[in-house]
C-alpha cells in the first residue's frame, strides 16, 4: 500500500516537473479559440480588479478613465505578447527557460523571482481581499453595529488557503477542469453587478457621473486619459512572467494574440475593472463586498459575494500552479514532492491571514513597481529574439548549465539585458511614480509604460549591436557552428 | 532522431543530474529531438510569424489610434 502511494506521489511530482519540458506542436493543449479564450478570462478577471476600477473612477472623468483603461490593454498587450510569448509559442519552453537566451543562463534567475515575487504576492493579495470580504459580509449580516472580526477573516484566509492545497495537491488536473466553470461564472456575475449597478441609474448616466473633483486625481482631461491609459499598460504588463507559460501550450498561431488580448485584456481585466469602476460612482464604496451588498441587498448580495469569492479559486490555483512548477528551477524544490512544494509556497499564507490589511498595503506598494521593471524586461526579450536574433534560437541550449551553452555570455548573465531594465526601469520612474501618481511633463501624451518599453528595445539594441560586433557572447555570430556543437542538457 | 548533433547522450547515467529526476533527463533529451523532428517543424507554430506580428501590430495601432483621436477631441 505505503509502495502504491509513493509510486503515486513520485508519479505526480515527475507530471508536474515534467511541466518544464519543452511541448511540441502536436502535444499542446490549446487548439480552440473558446477554450483559449476561458483560460485568458480566469487569468484575467480575477476579483482585485474590481477593487482598480475605484481606482479609475478617481482618476476624476470616469468616461475617459474606462476609455484610457481599455486603450490601455489594447495597445500594450500586443507587442508584451510577442515580446513574452514568441520563444515559448516557438519552442514550447517554459518562460524561465525562455528568457535564458537574452539574460544568460544564470541571469533568468531575475524573471524566476519576478515570476514567484507576482504569483505569490498576488495569490496572498487576493487571499488577503476574500478574507477581508469575507470578513465584511460577517459583520454586515451578523454584527451589523460592531467592527469587522479579525478571526473571521483569518479563519476565512485558512479556509482559503487549504482549498488551494487540496485541489493543487494531485497535479494540475483541477485547473482546466475548474477554470472551465469559474470563467462564466466571473462573466456571468459581473453582467449581473452591472444590471444590479444599472438599475436606478441608467448605464449612460453613469457613465459620465464623476467623482468630486476635490476627490479626484487631476481635473486636466487629457491627463486624466493618459492616467487611464497607463494603468491599462501596468495591467498589461504584469502578464510578462505569465504569458510564456500559456503560449507554450497554444498550438495556432492565429490563437497567440487575439483570444489573449479579449478575454484577459478587454472581457476580463477590461470589463471587471470598468464595472468596478461605475460601482464606485454608484455607490459611493470602493470595497466590492460593501458595495455589491449596497447594491443587491443583503440576501441577493451575500449570495453573490459567496460566488465572488470562490470564483478566486480558479485565478488561485493557476497562479500558485504557474509558482510551483517554476520553483522547480531551484534544484532543492525539484527534489521535493509536489504536495509538499505546494504547502511551502502556501505557507507563509498563514502569516497574510492574520495581518491582511498590512499584506495589501505593503505587497500592493511593491507589485505597483512590477510595471517599471517588466517594461525593461520585455523590451530586452523583444528586442533580443524579434530584432537581433531574428527569432532563431537554439533551443537545447536553453537547458545547458554551463560555458558550452550558447546563452553563458559572461559568467552565465547577460549583464548588458542587466543594466538596460535598470536603464527603462529611471525612465519609467522619470515619467511616472506609481506609489504618488506624480508625474512629469511628458507623461500626459506619452504615459510611462510603453516609452520605457520603447526605451530598452531601442538601448538594448543598440548596447548588444557593439557586443556583437568584437565578441561570440550570447550564440549572435556563431549560431550554426554552435547548433553542431555537442553538449550536455539537463533541467 | 532527426538530428541529434547538438546533444550529449552519453552511456545510461552519465549525464544525469540525481536519481530522482534522472528520467526527466532522459524526457527532456527526447523531447528536444521531437521538437527538432521534420513532424514538429511543420507544425503551425513553426511556420513563418508574420501573421502574429501582424495581429500585434493591428491592435496597437488601433490603440494609439484611438488615444490619439480621443486626446485631440478634448
Amino acid at each position: 500500500m505505503s509502495n502504491t502511494v509513493e509510486d503515486v506521489n513520485t508519479l505526480i511530482s515527475r507530471e508536474t516537473l515534467a511541466g518544464r519540458l519543452p511541448v511540441p506542436g502536436s502535444a499542446r493543449l490549446y487548439n480552440s479559440f473558446g477554450i483559449l479564450l476561458g483560460a485568458f478570462i480566469a487569468i484575467g478577471a480575477a476579483s482585485f480588479n474590481y477593487l482598480f476600477g475605484a481606482s479609475l473612477a478617481y482618476i476624476g472623468n470616469t468616461q475617459l478613465a474606462i476609455a484610457g483603461w481599455l486603450l490601455g490593454l489594447m495597445l500594450a498587450l500586443g507587442p508584451i505578447y510577442l515580446a513574452s510569448g514568441m520563444i515559448s509559442f516557438k519552442h514550447g519552453v517554459d518562460p524561465v527557460d525562455a528568457v535564458k537566451s537574452s539574460f544568460g543562463t544564470r541571469g533568468s534567475t531575475l524573471m524566476l523571482v519576478m515570476l514567484l515575487a507576482s504569483t505569490i504576492g498576488w495569490s496572498f493579495v487576493l487571499v488577503a481581499m476574500t478574507g477581508q470580504a469575507a470578513g465584511r459580509l460577517y459583520q454586515i449580516l451578523f454584527n451589523p453595529s460592531g467592527e469587522v472580526s479579525n478571526n473571521t477573516i483569518a479563519l476565512a484566509c485558512i479556509v482559503m488557503l487549504s482549498l488551494i492545497w487540496l485541489l493543487l495537491r494531485k497535479g494540475p488536473a483541477m485547473i482546466p477542469a475548474l477554470t472551465r466553470i469559474t470563467s462564466p461564472a466571473v462573466l456571468i456575475i459581473a453582467a449581473v453587478l452591472l444590471f444590479l449597478i444599472t438599475r436606478n441609474v441608467d448605464f449612460l448616466t453613469l457613465l459620465s457621473t464623476n467623482v468630486d473633483s476635490s476627490e479626484s486625481f487631476t481635473t486636466d482631461p487629457l491627463l486624466q486619459l493618459a492616467y487611464g491609459v497607463e494603468f491599462g499598460v501596468s495591467n498589461a504588463l504584469t502578464i510578462v512572467p505569465f504569458f510564456g507559460g500559456i503560449a507554450r501550450l497554444i498550438r495556432k498561431r492565429s490563437h497567440l494574440i487575439t483570444p489573449g488580448l479579449v478575454g484577459s485584456g478587454l472581457l476580463g481585466a477590461g470589463c471587471i475593472s470598468a464595472i468596478g469602476a461605475l460601482a464606485a460612482i454608484a455607490t459611493g464604496s470602493t470595497e466590492p463586498a460593501e458595495w455589491v451588498l449596497k447594491s443587491a441587498g443583503n440576501g441577493f448580495g451575500c449570495i453573490i459575494v459567496v460566488l465572488l469569492l470562490l470564483a478566486n479559486v480558479g485565478t488561485l490555483i493557476s497562479f500558485i500552479y504557474l509558482a510551483g512548477v517554476s520553483v522547480q528551477q531551484i534544484r532543492f524544490f525539484a527534489k521535493l514532492r509536489w504536495d509538499i512544494i505546494i504547502l511551502v509556497l502556501l505557507l507563509p499564507g498563514l502569516l497574510v491571514a492574520f495581518n491582511t490589511s498590512w499584506l495589501i498595503d505593503r505587497v500592493m506598494t511593491l507589485l505597483a513597481y512590477n510595471g517599471a521593471i517588466f517594461a525593461g524586461i520585455a523590451g530586452v526579450m523583444f528586442s533580443d529574439y524579434i530584432l537581433l536574433r531574428r527569432q532563431r534560437i537554439l533551443p537545447a541550449h536553453l537547458f545547458v548549465k554551463d560555458s558550452e551553452g550558447a546563452y553563458w555570455f559572461w559568467g552565465g548573465v547577460n549583464w548588458v539585458a542587466f543594466a538596460v531594465v535598470l536603464i527603462a526601469t529611471g525612465a519609467y520612474l522619470s515619467l511616472f511614480n506609481p506609489m504618488t501618481l506624480e508625474v512629469s511633463g511628458l507623461f500626459r501624451y506619452i504615459g510611462a509604460g510603453m516609452p520605457a518599453f520603447a526605451v530598452a528595445i531601442i538601448s538594448y539594441y543598440v548596447l548588444m549591436r557593439l557586443v556583437i560586433s568584437s565578441s561570440t557572447a550570447g550564440g549572435y555570430n556563431n549560431i550554426d557552428i554552435l547548433a553542431k556543437k555537442k553538449v550536455i542538457v539537463g533541467l | 532522431m532527426s538530428n541529434t548533433s547538438s546533444l550529449h547522450i552519453t552511456g545510461e547515467d552519465s549525464f544525469l543530474v540525481d536519481h530522482t529526476i534522472g528520467d526527466l533527463d532522459r524526457d527532456l533529451i527526447q523531447s528536444l529531438i521531437t521538437l527538432d523532428s521534420s513532424a514538429n517543424q511543420l507544425e503551425d507554430c513553426n511556420q513563418p510569424t508574420g501573421k502574429i506580428i501582424i495581429a500585434a501590430g493591428v491592435w496597437f495601432l488601433t490603440g494609439v489610434a484611438l488615444w490619439v483621436i480621443i486626446a485631440v477631441s478634448l
